[in-house]
């Protein structure tokens, strides 16, 4: 009897971390095991999404603003302000448009970047574990933001490893929204097989210097 | 005579809303499910506004409703650019007057889907998002325009690159952007430097760069030239550029010499409860069945 619940009391505990629902919180810069997130842009850098010249919203570029601050790109710091004047609303091959005429208007070259619909959270992994912020699609929150309503949004991924999965959303700027993996997966795909993410190539912020 | 004018004027005041053959009035019982589920769907937890936008026609005029009350406040033709209050208790409309919110804009296609009622969420601070025909709201997300899908994207040079590059050594250039043009001109163009420098990753910051104001980075030099690890230890540091020569023995020397087999993982990540796997929690559960002793202790 002892033994059975034992077992029984170790495999329970176990499985509890693999269920990520007890992850899913808003948070600062800490993941909810204490874990420093991957990719901290600071707070004053952090975009407020709003609509375009025809009231539709400009959160794919919101997000991308986002990156070009992280990773330091020349020529698209500002490119939120200026998608102001354009209609709204961003599509991949928009954005591949977009990004080159900014980049031509600002006399800078245009950056590398991944611009793709995917299934391979792996790659995002890789990608934030090297330094890079993605902008990603996001279907709905985990934490009940939006009233658990379905959205069409793009946000930034800002931690990816293990189970601790983060995003800063430009609807709430000032805040990272902590999640599993398996509630991102479900958020980035919307229930499709894929979601659409975007990101630069070029290297991130530099690490801390140490001895 | 001047009555007739008079009258004609008053006409001409009244809100056109009785002029669209297509129209909805805010009272039907279908428009007044779509207001209350609008109303519950609004999501936001900040502050609500009091009022939003219903499009009620195909003739561009829109209803305003109290999200408070859920009433019909007042209607705007976005036609003859025009705002009339409704007065619920005497059924009867306003001259034309200021609404108390920015009117909605004409709305291209793609952006709001046609039909007799399309909907909005407003946010606190006034922006205004549509939901779409599957209630999702859209902050700016949209499918592919037909036939452009499938166009190459985000492709630059000859040979597309699909993973982000993986781990390298960092070369950082911090100082006054003319100390640091000079060192970037060379990684460019110099020999001695052009190849080596590929096998870094360079970044080039001004001191007052957030990326290195606060980290403890040294940004006095003119300029200071970092060479890092990725775990951030530093192989090398120096406070002017004398040449690419000088540079170039240095990124040598740190390239030799690192060995990323070396790097300690201090923020690896904990699987399974108290950072053991989950498999050896298993084996573990296993083994303490078997070697549990049995029966009552004599």
């Amino acid at each position: 009897m002892i033994r059975t619940a034992a077992l029984a009391l170790v495999v329970l505990l176990a499985g509890q971390v693999e269920d990520g629902s007890w992850h899913a919180k808003v948070n600062g810069p800490i993941s909810p095991t204490g874990q420093e997130i991957q990719i901290d842009l600071p707070s004053d850098h952090h975009i407020k999404n709003k609509g375009g010249s025809d009231g539709a919203g400009l959160c794919v570029f919101a997000s991308l603003n986002h990156s070009a601050y992280w990773h330091n790109l020349a020529g698209l710091q500002d490119l939120f302000q200026w998608m102001g004047k354009y209609p709204g609303g961003g599509y991949p091959e928009k954005v591949d448009r977009m990004i080159r005429k900014k980049c031509e208007e600002a006399h800078v070259p245009v950056p590398e970047f991944i611009n793709r619909e995917t299934s391979d959270l792996a790659l995002l992994e890789r990608a934030c574990a090297n330094g890079h912020m993605p902008g990603v699609t996001y279907a709905f929150s985990p934490t009940g933001r939006y009233g658990g309503q379905r959205i069409a949004h793009m946000v930034s991924l800002v931690h990816a490893k293990g189970n601790e999965w983060a995003i800063l959303d430009n609807n709430y700027p000032g805040t990272i929204e902590w999640m599993s993996r398996e509630q991102f997966k479900r958020a980035f795909t919307g229930g499709r097989d894929k979601g659409w993410c975007v990101i630069f190539l070029s290297p991130g912020p530099p690490p801390i210097p140490v001895n | 005579m001047n009555t007739i004018l008079m009258l004609g004027a008053i006409a001409a005041a009244q809100c056109p809303i009785g002029q669209c053959s297509n129209r909805e009035q805010g009272t039907g019982d279908r428009v007044q499910q779509a207001i209350t589920k609008s109303i519950s769907a609004v999501p936001y937890s900040l502050p609500p506004v009091p009022y939003y936008w219903l499009r009620i026609n195909d003739c561009n005029q829109y209803a305003l409703y109290s999200s408070t009350t859920g009433q019909q406040v007042g209607t705007y033709d976005a036609e003859g650019d025009r705002f009339c209050r409704w007065f619920a208790q005497s059924k009867t409309w306003s001259r034309p007057e200021k609404p108390p919110i920015d009117p909605p804009t004409r709305q291209t296609a793609g952006a709001i889907q046609k039909g007799p009622v399309s909907k909005y969420v407003i946010t606190a601070d006034g922006e205004r998002f549509p939901i779409d025909e599957t209630g999702a709201i859209n902050f700016g997300v949209y499918p592919s325009p037909p036939g452009t899908e499938g166009h190459a994207v985000g492709r630059v040079g000859d040979e597309p690159r699909d993973e982000p590059p993986g781990q390298k050594l960092r070369l950082t250039v911090i100082g006054p952007k003319e100390s640091r043009q000079a060192v970037l001109e060379d990684v460019k163009r110099s020999p001695q430097l052009a190849d080596l420098a590929k096998s870094f990753l360079l970044s080039n910051f001004g001191p007052n760069d957030w990326q290195v104001r606060n980290g403890g980075y040294v940004t006095t030099g003119k300029p200071t030239i970092y060479v890092q690890a990725p775990t951030g230890k530093v192989l090398h540091r120096q406070d002017s550029y004398s040449g690419p020569d000088e540079l170039a023995q240095a990124l040598r020397k740190a390239n030799e010499s690192y060995k990323p087999e070396k790097d300690p993982n201090l923020s690896a990540p904990l699987l399974g409860l108290f950072g053991i796997p989950m498999e050896v929690w298993l084996i573990a559960a296993a083994a303490l069945w078997l070697a549990w002793p049995r029966g009552e202790p004599s």
